[in-house]
């Protein structure tokens, strides 16, 4: 049995990977041993808005778009305590009509949430992700990000991911858009095919970490995690690592 | 009856590659078959030039579990199909439905004949291999670096809804240094570390900052007025 499957997984993805190289201890807690908190309203707000522009881009009014993404946010946040969930809800409507601004010259998408599955040389289990939005006519695909912050660059992170959909046999281009409530800019990826190299090499580390055993317990005993981490800002996030790792 | 007097019997001159890794010379093993549907041991005595199988009617040999390998084996008449690593390797994916699961432990036999390789997909016989490796890497001599003398005693006849099978039963009899012989076959995991070395350049790619624009809209060239 291959180490992944040893452990549960039939596949993975560029989340997961950049998880693993972001915290691997985070990793061991989450995605092995099952101890998942609910993720914070940040995160939904970003599927919000996602689901907001693309509405818009689709063909919608932006106060139809700004309503899916309101609603959308309601929905996912409904039983959340997360403090933060006023000021996300806030940023909702900013972030919207950014990103309709941004990509609404470029046409209204071919395809969106378009599944990609691919395979790394060497990595036992497939690669899943799904795209925002891809253009034909452009050969683009696009990721769209949220912040409270514009980046002046890529986000490793982002690159790997649009990198990873670039380089899934196909021949477009990849492009990641980042949205606030006032800021926007759309960014050419570069490099994609080393991205993809580096992500293949952060599969064959977690590969060969999840060969060690098949008991995740022994695999948490092998490394720990950063308490000041923000994927520990949960309470019950802290309380899970005390409960595995004993910090 | 001690492996040094068991009786041989040459029944067949094998005109397929029945040894493994044949022509490779260096990585050349005899092998030794058990068969675990009807039960019985064979032993290659390839040498080379002849093939040939000889009945061991009692087998008894230094089982070393430092050369143990796991992986995808497709028995076939041309010899075996290997995708083999060491444990604690990774898996390769599986070549093909064909291919099963299997192991491969490589044992000295006594009375000169040396080093021989059992290679096995049948359940009853991989399993039984398994019971003996958990016994074996358990005892403190094997942490003392010794390596067991295995005798397999018997075998128990099962019948299962795929037909009859003949699982062999494994005995610890003694412990003995290991012989140089089977150094030379150890099967070492690779590194933890060791991942696909970068192809790229010597540092970090850049991600990209370069904004796109969209595209102008498009525009119809003027058609000429033909009146």
């Amino acid at each position: 049995m291959n180490p992944f499957k040893a452990h549960g997984l039939d596949h993975i993805s560029v989340s997961q990977l950049n998880l693993w190289a972001a915290a691997p201890g985070i990793y061991v807690m989450e995605r092995l041993l099952g101890h998942r908190t609910p993720v914070g309203a940040a995160a939904h707000r970003g599927t919000a808005v996602e689901a907001g522009v693309i509405a818009g881009l689709m063909g919608s009014s932006l106060n139809e778009a700004i309503d899916t993404a309101n609603a959308v946010f309601t929905e996912r946040t409904a039983l959340s305590s997360d403090p933060r969930r006023d000021k996300e809800r806030d940023a909702l409507a900013g972030m919207v009509e950014r990103g309709i601004e941004l990509l609404g010259p470029w046409g209204k998408p071919d395809r969106t949430q378009v599944r990609k599955e691919w395979r790394m040389d060497g990595i036992a289990v497939p690669v899943l992700g799904f795209t925002d939005a891809e253009y034909d006519a452009h050969g683009l695909i696009i990721d769209l990000k949220t912040s409270h912050a514009l980046p002046s660059t890529i986000r490793t992170s982002h690159a790997r991911q649009v990198a990873s959909y670039v380089g899934a046999g196909s021949n477009m281009s990849g492009g990641v858009a980042y949205v606030t409530s006032k800021k926007s800019a759309l960014y050419q990826l570069e490099n994609a095919s080393a991205h993809v190299a580096a992500l293949t090499r952060m599969a064959h580390s977690l590969q060969n970490f999840l060969a060690i055993s098949t008991d995740p317990h022994e695999l948490a005993s092998l490394i720990t995690v950063d308490t000041d981490s923000f994927y520990l800002a949960d309470p019950r996030a802290r309380q899970n690592a005390f409960d595995v790792f004993g910090v | 009856m001690p492996a040094q007097s068991a009786q041989r019997r040459k029944i067949d001159i094998m005109t397929t590659g029945f040894g493994l890794s044949i022509g490779s010379g260096k990585d050349f093993l005899p092998s030794i078959r058990i068969n675990g549907k009807d039960g019985g041991v064979e032993r290659s005595t390839w040498d080379g030039s002849e093939r040939g199988l000889e009945v061991v009617d009692d087998l008894v040999c230094l089982m070393d579990w430092a050369t143990l390998q796991v992986g995808w084996v497709e028995f076939t008449d041309r010899g075996p199909d290997k995708r083999l690593v060491a444990i604690g390797d990774p898996l390769p994916d599986r070549p093909s439905e064909k291919h099963k699961q299997g192991v491969q432990v490589v044992v000295y036999l006594p009375g000169g004949l040396g080093c021989h390789e059992i290679c096995s997909t049948a359940i009853g016989v991989v399993g039984a291999l398994e019971r003996i490796y958990d016994a074996s890497i358990a005892a403190p001599e094997w942490q003392q670096g010794k390596v067991p003398v295995v005798r397999l005693t018997e075998f128990q006849k099962e019948k299962t809804k795929h037909g009859n099978r003949a699982v062999p039963v494994f005995e610890i009899l003694d412990w003995k240094d290991r012989p140089a012989e089977l150094d030379e076959h150890k099967a070492a995991p690779k590194p933890r570390a060791a991942i696909p070395a970068s192809t790229s350049t010597s540092r970090p790619a850049a991600t990209g900052s370069t904004q796109m624009t969209p595209p102008a809209s498009v525009t119809r060239a003027p058609v000429p007025d033909f009146g």
